[in-house]
């Protein structure tokens, strides 16, 4: 009797076993909808995407030169090598670092601090939400345009207003100020994160902040204590993704600073030549593709590394509802 | 069951519609159109309309199941030629983009068909327009014939009366050009500094110190690249003094850079006092006339022959004009060819020569061309003369490196030379290196 009952007990444990592994038959056929509609996204992805980078891949092993497809050879890593031999690639690199490393975290410390003003009511609020959104809005090409004529030379709004002062005009797009020409534009958009941040203070519950009142807790505690705590999600995700931007840095330095050439393909000024500028030289100007898809890799993986790293610190500073 | 027949029909549904904009390109229709891509712009096509219907409209009379599209030129093309999809007709400067066309086999020649054109008659047309782009491998001039120019002038540049004679200076004519040294010190004299600022610049734009250079070196027979192309030296004393000078010019702010911006090229600035040299030869003249913040005469702007190295030489010009050439990879070339004879040699040839714009092509276009403007009127005449009497020469482009590479590398070092971050010999040298790496590596393929 006890080993049929211990018979019994351990078949029905398979069983149970069994249909968690495999579900029931309605997780099976929720299961079976779900990739028989992502099914036509999935391949679509696959094709203008995956292909493409797998493509890139390839080519970066190569010495494609966009007409020798009939002759390529497989060279290696030396593509990769030459990456960190260029006397331009690092150089460019650690340029565009220099860059976000002053407007990623003024970007986000204006971001939020609009957030935080415009998350009040008051009259006119809503002018203000779309005025700070607007350049976020606004073409690349038609902000670098705009700032380019900001910043002539003669005649510029900046050097009017300098002039204005009595102080000398200053060339705003030559080596000793274009970087922070460029900086002041980039943080001129910086306004365009604050809607996510805004409706993410909307969502936090009222009764945190009443409660905060009954224990005299005043408005700048409460900032620190409340509001910054529970929208540090958007927060992480507004550095993260000014990081990405800032690392892929291209039409603006270009168009802002471009010294030659037509187009995309003008040349910007050394102290603006970022790294995504000597990419598009290097591919388009020069056509060394199999060089240009390397260069492309590497910035993956600096940029990969750099959103590891930035997840790994999440736990120190960024709440979430499970912990 | 129900719903699992409902959502197995809403995922064909959606799986279907996604797959119903693939089709195969080559089952099209009898009556299907054929379509010509181009990559001109519609506003230089004939000088009148922007309207392609119009344009071509008589194209179409003869060809009604074709249509011409335009498509973007410049880094996109690159791109399009290495994917296989280049477009049918080309946008090409003559001097600059040729030798690296031919030399990967992205244009074919095109003297069997115009032996055949009945609008082409070698006699009618421009010597010069003929061999800026015959090419042989190496030179200019001989070989086989990839295209023709849309229009085209003499390099000319374009003088302040009123400011040359205000410093005592004489302006060139025709037969009696300047020489560079004696431009360098025009220059000097014809600039107006007010503190940091250049109120005036003497001269307008020099905006590819390599085709400058390679012009002053080739009016002396010189070539910074060595006779078959496989080799670049900027050590040469005769390449130092012709970068210098153009390096000179441009620290100075005799002309513009980076150190002292004008805003423009030029063709704004010269009509408005802003500069006492225009770089650009006929066609700015027309832009004088539209520009509504003119303040300088008419009679003020004379146009005058480029410099010469030495005074014993007499005016010549060179020939970079844009026109067109035929990818090596369109369907049906007949129709193509038909196309390009439309554009360069049929109605909007014929248009374009009326607007005053720039020389046409044909002798017979140019000398009946009905420009109803005075002032253009007037300096065709002259150029029309300039290129039936002068002499001309091509600038030197190397076939294994793009032109547009090059440019790029002399501006990434002269820029920095200009701000005092490498001495001359550092950015002529580094210049140096870096052509000579894609001269290599264009060479190996």
């Amino acid at each position: 009797m006890k080993n049929l009952t211990k018979k019994a007990s351990a078949s029905e444990t398979k069983r149970v076993l069994k249909v968690k592994k495999r579900g029931t038959g309605l997780e099976k056929a929720r299961y079976r909808a779900f990739y028989a509609i992502m099914a036509p996204f999935i391949f679509f992805f696959l094709l203008t995407k995956g292909y493409p980078l797998v493509w890139g891949l390839y080519i970066s092993f190569t010495n494609f030169t966009g007409f020798n497809l009939d002759n390529l050879t497989f060279v290696g890593l030396s593509n990769f090598k030459r990456v960190f031999a260029d006397n331009e690639a690092m150089p460019s690199i650690l340029r565009v670092i220099g860059i976000g490393v002053i407007t990623v975290p003024v970007g986000t410390v204006i971001c939020v601090t609009i957030s935080l003003i415009l998350s009040n009511t008051f009259r006119g609020v809503s002018v203000f939400r779309t005025l700070f959104y607007l350049p976020s809005v606004i073409p690349a090409v038609a902000i670098a345009l705009m700032w380019k004529g900001i910043y002539a030379y003669d005649g510029g709004l900046f050097n009017f207003v300098r002039e204005l002062f009595g102080a000398e005009a200053v060339n705003w797009l030559g080596y000793d100020y274009v970087k922070r020409a460029l900086m002041i534009m980039m943080l001129w958009t910086a306004g365009g994160g604050a809607l996510t941040i805004i409706a993410a203070i909307k969502g936090i519950p009222e009764d945190l902040y009443e409660a905060a009142d009954i224990e005299g807790v005043g408005p700048v505690a409460k900032t620190f204590k409340i509001t910054l705590p529970l929208v540090s999600n958007m927060i992480y995700m507004h550095i993260t993704t000014s990081i990405i931007g800032t690392l892929q840095l291209f039409a603006q330095p270009v168009l802002l600073a471009g010294a030659s050439g037509e187009g995309l393909t003008s040349v910007p000024i050394r102290p603006v030549y970022t790294y995504l500028v000597h990419v598009y030289q290097q591919i388009f100007v020069n056509m060394r593709f199999g060089y240009g898809m390397a260069m492309v890799w590497v910035i993956f993986a600096i940029i990969m590394t750099i959103t590891f790293v930035l997840e790994g610190t999440k736990k120190y500073w960024v709440y979430t509802e499970t912990n | 069951m129900k719903k699992r027949l409902i959502g197995s029909i809403l995922c064909a549904t959606v799986a279907v519609s996604m797959l119903a904009g693939c089709g195969s390109k080559e089952a099209t229709k009898p009556d299907e159109k054929k379509t010509i891509r181009i990559t001109y712009s519609a506003g230089e096509l004939d000088g009148e309309s922007k309207d392609l219907n119009v344009i071509f409209a008589d194209f179409y009379k003869e060809h009604p199941n074709c249509e011409v599209v335009l498509e973007e030129g410049g880094s996109a093309l690159m791109a399009k030629i290495a994917a296989n999809d280049a477009p049918d007709i080309i946008r090409t400067n003559s001097i600059l983009d040729v030798p690296t066309y031919v030399n990967k086999n992205i244009i074919i020649p095109l003297d069997d068909m115009l032996k055949k054109s009945k609008l082409y008659d070698e006699d009618d047309i421009f010597s010069a327009c003929i061999d800026c782009f015959k090419y042989d491998g190496k030179e200019f001039g001989k070989g086989k014939i990839y295209g023709l120019p849309k229009d085209w002038a003499p390099s000319s540049m374009w003088a302040n009366k009123s400011m040359f004679e205000a410093q005592g200076l004489r302006i060139p004519t025709y037969d009696d050009p300047i020489t560079f040294d004696e431009l360098a010190d025009y220059v000097k004299k014809l600039t107006v500094k007010e503190g940091n600022k250049v109120k005036v610049f003497g001269y307008s734009d020099i905006s590819s110190p390599n085709v400058a250079v390679e012009t002053m070196l080739n009016l002396m027979g010189k070539s910074m690249y060595s006779e078959d192309f496989s080799k670049v030296n900027l050590k040469d004393e005769d390449v130092r003094k012709a970068f210098k000078y153009v390096y000179d010019m441009k620290i100075n702010g005799y002309t513009q850079s980076p150190l002292f911006p004008m805003g423009g090229n030029g063709n704004s600035e010269f009509p408005q006092g802003i500069c006492a040299i225009n770089n650009f030869g006929l066609y700015s003249g027309s832009t004088y006339i539209k520009n509504p913040d003119r303040t300088v005469d008419f009679d003020d702007m004379i146009l005058c022959p480029t410099p010469v190295m030495n005074k014993d030489q007499k005016a010549t010009y060179t020939v970079s004009p844009v026109g067109g050439t035929i990818s090596a990879s369109t369907k049906d070339i007949d129709l193509t060819f038909a196309c390009w004879e439309y554009i360069h040699l049929g109605v909007p040839a014929q248009k374009r020569a009326a607007s005053g714009f720039n020389l046409p092509v044909k002798k017979s276009l140019a000398e009946n061309a009905d420009i109803k403007n005075e002032f253009q009127k007037k300096n065709f005449d002259l150029t029309v003369k300039y290129a039936e009497n002068g002499s001309y020469t091509f600038v030197r482009s190397n076939p294994y490196v793009g032109s547009k590479a090059v440019e790029s590398i002399m501006e990434k070092y002269f820029t920095p030379l200009l701000y005092g971050q490498y001495t001359f010999d550092e950015a002529l040298k580094l210049m140096e290196n870096e052509i000579q790496l894609l001269i290599d590596e264009g060479r190996a393929q």
